[in-house]
């Protein structure tokens, strides 16, 4: 069994108190790897360290040349033990082969890549200084600078491990911060490995430091420690809240990306084969378990029954099985307790008079693994429990709409808004129905398209701040306004009259 | 004009709960909120530790589910309203959910689960609060 500590300050180190927990592989429901447990103490180390990195300037004093050097060098690194990554993310996490090697890999390789390459062009060096000559009330000379915050933290989530700790790492350390991350405790291994590649790429210790623990004390440190400027967090709504709140009495930046319900929208001159393909992709791709899934479907009353057959027909599309295998495009559930919830869904779904039209259940012939079918509910009201609670699994529920207004008016009855999508041969028609969306993204004729260069998050509950592109970078620095006067005597300073005779 | 809620609380007695100045009163449906032994075994020992008081909040979404959450000194929204109290502990939902779950009938029970990554203070034992639900009308 492979064994895992802690990565402190450049190196593996073992808990204070020693203390290390099995992960499970969610397919075999069998322990795979040990990992050592952070108490606070341990995390309290990592952000001395941390911060000892920063103070010393061995980082943030590297020209952006020369960090965004090292980062595109941590790329080319993860590439290098891709298979080595895949394989721990699917055993830790529960995502097929193919996804670790398509997005989880490429993903996490990609945000180091385009940060470490952003830092070094124009628009960067224009973020961090702006210049200005004002005349009033006397002339000045204005700099509008940016500079990193210090130590920011990051708080992962299980569905995409490596990805999610790249983008908690690569922009923070691309402004020339250093960082502390917490990976969910169920999926640990991938951003440690993460941590170890950044030093073996040329990151210098203590910039990059990674501590898997539970939430209530390790995530509860990271929230509170005077000496982290930002926290990251990626997962529950309410985890979100609580963050804040614990935030609050240092002051911290906080960006929390959280969880969504997001509305798909099909109208009826779209191109319905793939739009039926993309509905299926926007809701069981990682078996449901993403944060901006597509999970209503809400599709004009027209073209409702044909649609729903080609959802149906694709479905037949979508192999489940062994995780490690090719083929496989849906693996299991992350784990037992994520399965009873979708299973106390989709009972609460034929509760209120919602049609299971296919799955509802657990395959057959699979006897090991927290695996369950992909599920569509047709006939929902959007008032129902299923269309407006997020079960994060591979549930999703139809919707028929009349005309547009009707259409917005359901897409934005929700709690959340995170993202969503409007399919359409009108590309006009679909940005001015987008604009109408209360979402931090909305796709036209697409699903899951997150780039690099654009800024994702949610409006309403879903959370707040953004991440990615130049908005996620700025949100890494602080802003220093610096007012050059001109060096005369009293009388060049009429404004003091206001105070002196 | 401000209304006095009335709430029923698990053990089916019927407890005022006035969250403005109340003149006029009415009774509307809450969610039933109950709590298995075990679970308020936990609370109690977690009220040992703790000297602030006390807060369950129900809130839902993504990797940590739909799930009760105990704080110490928690931060309430303006909006919150205590939809149970169990333990005497007074329970919290947003507006939204407590509408939704207003005919549900669910049980907090707790599980083990030494990896927990919410914040709620019973995951120090190595421990997790979960909402139990029920078909409606079916005791729990």
């Amino acid at each position: 069994m492979r064994e895992f500590g802690l990565y402190i300050n450049g190196q593996w180190e073992a808990a204070k108190g020693g203390k290390t927990a099995p992960t499970i592989n969610p397919a075999t429901e069998e322990p795979w790897a040990n990992v050592a447990v952070a108490d606070r103490e341990d995390v309290r180390k990592a952000v001395a360290a941390a911060k000892k990195a920063h103070d010393s300037g061995v980082w943030r004093n590297k020209s952006p040349q020369e960090r965004g050097e090292i980062l595109q060098k941590v790329a080319a690194a993860i590439f290098e033990r891709q298979d080595e990554l895949a394989a721990a993310e699917v055993q830790d996490g529960g995502g097929t082969m193919r996804k670790a090697m398509s997005m989880d890999v490429p993903g996490a390789a990609q945000t180091f890549f385009h940060f470490g390459q952003f830092i070094q062009g124009d628009e960067y060096k224009a973020m961090l200084q702006e210049e200005y000559d004002e005349t009033v009330p006397i002339p000045s000379h204005n700099l509008v600078v940016r500079e990193p915050i210090g130590v920011t933290a990051g708080i992962t989530p299980w569905n995409f491990p490596m990805i999610m700790g790249a983008w908690k790492i690569a922009p923070s350390i691309a402004a020339g911060n250093t960082c502390v991350i917490k990976p969910a405790s169920v999926t640990p291994v991938t951003t440690l490995m993460l941590a170890e590649i950044c030093t073996q790429a040329g990151v210098p210790a203590g910039v990059v430091n990674v501590v898997s623990g539970p939430g209530g004390t390790a995530g509860e440190e990271l929230a509170t420690h005077p000496d982290i400027g930002k926290v990251a967090f990626t997962g529950s709504t309410e985890v979100g809240k609580r963050i804040m709140q614990l935030g609050a009495g240092t002051l911290k930046k906080v960006t929390l990306e959280l969880g969504g319900k997001s509305p798909n929208i099909i109208l009826p001159d779209a191109n319905l084969d793939t739009a039926a393909l993309g509905a299926l992709f926007g809701t069981f791709m990682h078996q449901g378990q993403i944060c901006e899934s597509g999970t209503r479907v809400l599709v004009h009353e027209s073209i409702h029954d044909e649609f729903l057959e080609k959802m149906v027909e694709g479905i037949k599309r979508i192999k489940i099985g062994d995780t490690m295998d090719p083929t496989t495009g849906m693996g299991p559930l992350v784990n037992a307790q994520q399965r009873e919830t979708v299973e106390k869904y989709v009972a609460l779904g034929n509760e209120q008079g919602a049609k299971c039209v296919t799955g509802g259940k657990r395959p057959d012939g699979i006897s090991k693994g927290y695996y369950f079918e992909p599920t569509i509910f047709d006939q929902v009201d959007n008032k129902m429990r299923i269309a407006q609670e997020e079960i994060f699994g591979p549930v999703v529920s139809v919707i028929r709409f009349k005309d547009e207004d009707e259409a917005v008016r359901i897409a934005n009855d929700s709690v959340y808004g995170l993202g969503g999508a409007v399919w359409s041969a009108n590309k006009e028609r679909a940005v001015a129905l987008a604009r109408r969306i209360e979402t931090g993204t909305v796709w036209v004729n697409d699903y899951h398209m997150i780039n690099l260069r654009f800024p994702f998050g949610g409006y309403k509950q879903s959370g707040i701040g953004r991440e990615l592109g130049k908005w996620g970078m700025a949100e890494y620095h602080q802003l220093k306004h610096i007012h050059v006067g001109e060096h005369t005597g009293p009388e060049g300073k009429f404004y003091f009259q206001m105070l002196l005779n | 004009m401000p209304e006095q809620r009335v709430r029923r609380s698990g053990t089916g007695d019927i407890l005022p709960f006035a969250n403005h100045a109340a003149t006029g009163t009415f009774t509307i449906d809450m969610p039933t909120i109950d709590i298995t032994a075990r679970a308020a075994e936990i609370v109690e020992r977690v009220r040992a530790q703790r000297s602030g008081p006390l807060t369950f909040t129900i809130d839902g979404g993504c990797c940590e589910g739909t799930a009760p959450h105990l704080y110490e000194h928690y931060v309430l929204a303006p909006g919150a309203h205590a939809v149970a109290e169990v333990c005497a502990v007074p329970v919290y939902m947003p507006e939204a959910m407590a509408t939704l779950y207003e005919d549900a009938r669910v049980t907090i029970d707790v599980v083990d689960d030494p990896l927990s990554d919410a914040m709620s203070l019973e995951t120090e034992y190595g421990v997790r609060f979960v909402l139990r639900e029920s078909a409606s009308g079916a005791a729990e």
